[in-house]
């Protein structure tokens, strides 16, 4: 995942809102106390149902319910998905609690290696004019209001975006309480939090 | 991929002994409603033996579309469990079964309806019943009651539930083999028609990996007369890719007609965040979540 999106948010003037911590700092999984990790896979285009499974029975044992268990089930598909179909083609997923916080946390190698790589998935042909959403993911914002933005992120990047990749990830940002990318040392990694004890809406 | 080559549930005629095979209950529901429901409007008698207690077949028809209660009241349409009728007490035997069947064909003909169509859930079978070897005699013997008849029977097994064999055994007495319209099928997904009301019903998990099968079925659906419905009410997971491609649809076929999404709370608010629930044609219906 995440070459083009990383890229992406160190163009100045871009920052995303949610960036809780820089992209040079290290992964705040660093140094977690002991048990607080619930769950740690890997995966790849072939395991995306088991992951959901897997995130779901944990996130729920960690006590989340309804559509808050759904968020958290969302979020790891779309940043694992992320990753799949537009970085290093698998990653590796950890979620862990701490001070009242899940933290769902999607590591991949990106996708140093080739980056003219051709897309493991066909191209979206259904929705072509969707491209604009590509532009709001890290945003936070009403993908209606950021026609134009694909452009900005196109002319910054080496690789265009495309619009599941964009729209994917604009979902998180909608639906977790934070949501930061990072890159560093070729890795990106993705975390998105949730506080438990929220009400499911 | 598109439709499989059998019969659809629309297409049965009149003197029809079909084979009906289903994967789920919402999917059994769902072809004996249209069943029913064209029956009903071709002014037939309508008889469906099922586990379905009366309260429930007339629920479960009215969740369609298909308002029964009208038809059970002046005795059009009746929805009735085995016993006395194919069952006495836990022994099965093919000549009283193809009996009652005769006694209906009659009673249809004396009480002035122009025919009648019988649906029967074979789930009986599965259940520890004496006489159950007579099942192909008695599949033998509602072909031979309905030669010649404005009678139909619509014999509804559970494909996961009956042994190949069995369903071999009964296959050749039947004049068609119905099955809704599949588009896509794998353990963990199923896209296929659904006809009462008409349109789309996903079950299981969908992901981006199957988006070009769900786009092929929409583009199918869309090109139905009249209203649509996407029934999602057993979509466990939709990601954003494929939340997106039925709410273009929806916006889409929107602009003329009612497109109705069914699905639960969790997935309904996937599509209300991309503001559907505001497009005017468009209804959002979310259900408790089964």
């Amino acid at each position: 995942m995440g070459d083009d999106l990383a890229s992406r948010a160190a163009v100045p003037g871009r920052q995303p809102a949610a960036v809780g911590h820089a992209p040079d700092q290290p992964s705040a999984a660093h140094g977690l106390p002991p048990g607080a990790v619930i769950l740690e896979q890997d995966f790849d285009f072939g395991s995306l149902y088991a992951l959901r499974a897997a995130v779901s029975a944990h996130a729920s044992a960690a006590g989340l319910t309804g559509s808050r268990l759904y968020d958290v089930v969302m979020t790891a598909h779309e940043l694992a998905a992320n990753a799949v179909r537009h970085g290093a083609g698998r990653g590796h997923l950890r979620l862990w609690v701490l001070d009242g916080i899940l933290h769902c946390e999607v590591t991949d190698a990106g996708r140093a290696a080739d980056r003219t790589a051709p897309d493991r998935t066909a191209p979206d042909r259904t929705a072509p004019d969707r491209t604009a959403h590509g532009g709001t993911a890290l945003d936070g914002t009403d993908p209606a209001d950021q026609e134009g933005t694909e452009t900005a992120a196109a002319n910054g990047e080496s690789t265009a975006w495309r619009m599941e990749h964009g729209h994917g990830l604009w979902v998180v940002s909608q639906i977790a309480d934070q949501f930061t990318i990072d890159r560093g040392s070729g890795a990106t990694i993705a975390t998105a939090t949730f506080a438990l004890g929220v009400a499911s809406a | 991929m598109t439709a499989e080559p059998s019969t659809q549930i629309t297409e049965l005629t009149v003197d029809d002994h079909a084979c009906l095979t289903f994967g789920e209950r919402e999917e059994l529901f769902d072809l004996t409603a249209a069943f029913v429901r064209d029956g009903l409007a071709a002014g037939l008698k309508v008889v469906w033996l099922s586990d379905a207690g009366p309260g429930q077949a007339a629920g479960e028809l009215a969740r369609r579309g298909v308002a029964v209660r009208p038809a059970m009241e002046t005795g059009q349409m009746v929805a009735a469990g085995y016993q006395d009728r194919l069952l006495s007490g836990q022994a099965f035997r093919a000549d009283t079964a193809v009996r009652w069947l005769s006694g209906q064909l009659e009673s249809a003909r004396d009480e002035g309806f122009a025919g009648l169509r019988v649906a029967v859930d074979m789930s009986w079978a599965l259940r520890p019943v004496t006489g159950i070897e007579q099942l192909p005699r008695f599949e033998e013997g509602i072909a031979a009651v309905l030669d010649g008849t404005t009678a139909s029977v619509l014999c509804q097994y559970d494909r996961d539930r009956f042994d190949p064999v069995t369903l071999a055994s009964v296959a050749g007495f039947h004049t068609r083999s119905v099955a809704a319209a599949t588009y896509y099928a794998d353990p963990v997904l199923r896209i296929c028609r659904q006809y009462a009301p008409a349109g789309l019903r996903i079950a299981g998990e969908i992901d981006y990996q199957s988006a070009d099968h769900l786009a092929l079925a929409l583009a199918e659906i869309v090109r139905i007369d009249g209203d649509i419905t996407v029934n999602m009410t057993d979509l466990a997971f939709i990601d954003a890719q494929c939340t997106l491609l039925i709410a273009d649809a929806a916006r889409a076929v929107a602009a003329s007609r009612t497109v109705l999404l069914r699905c639960s709370p969790e997935v309904a608010a996937g599509f209300a965040r991309l503001g559907i629930a505001d497009v005017r044609g468009i209804r959002l219906v979310t259900t408790d979540g089964r």
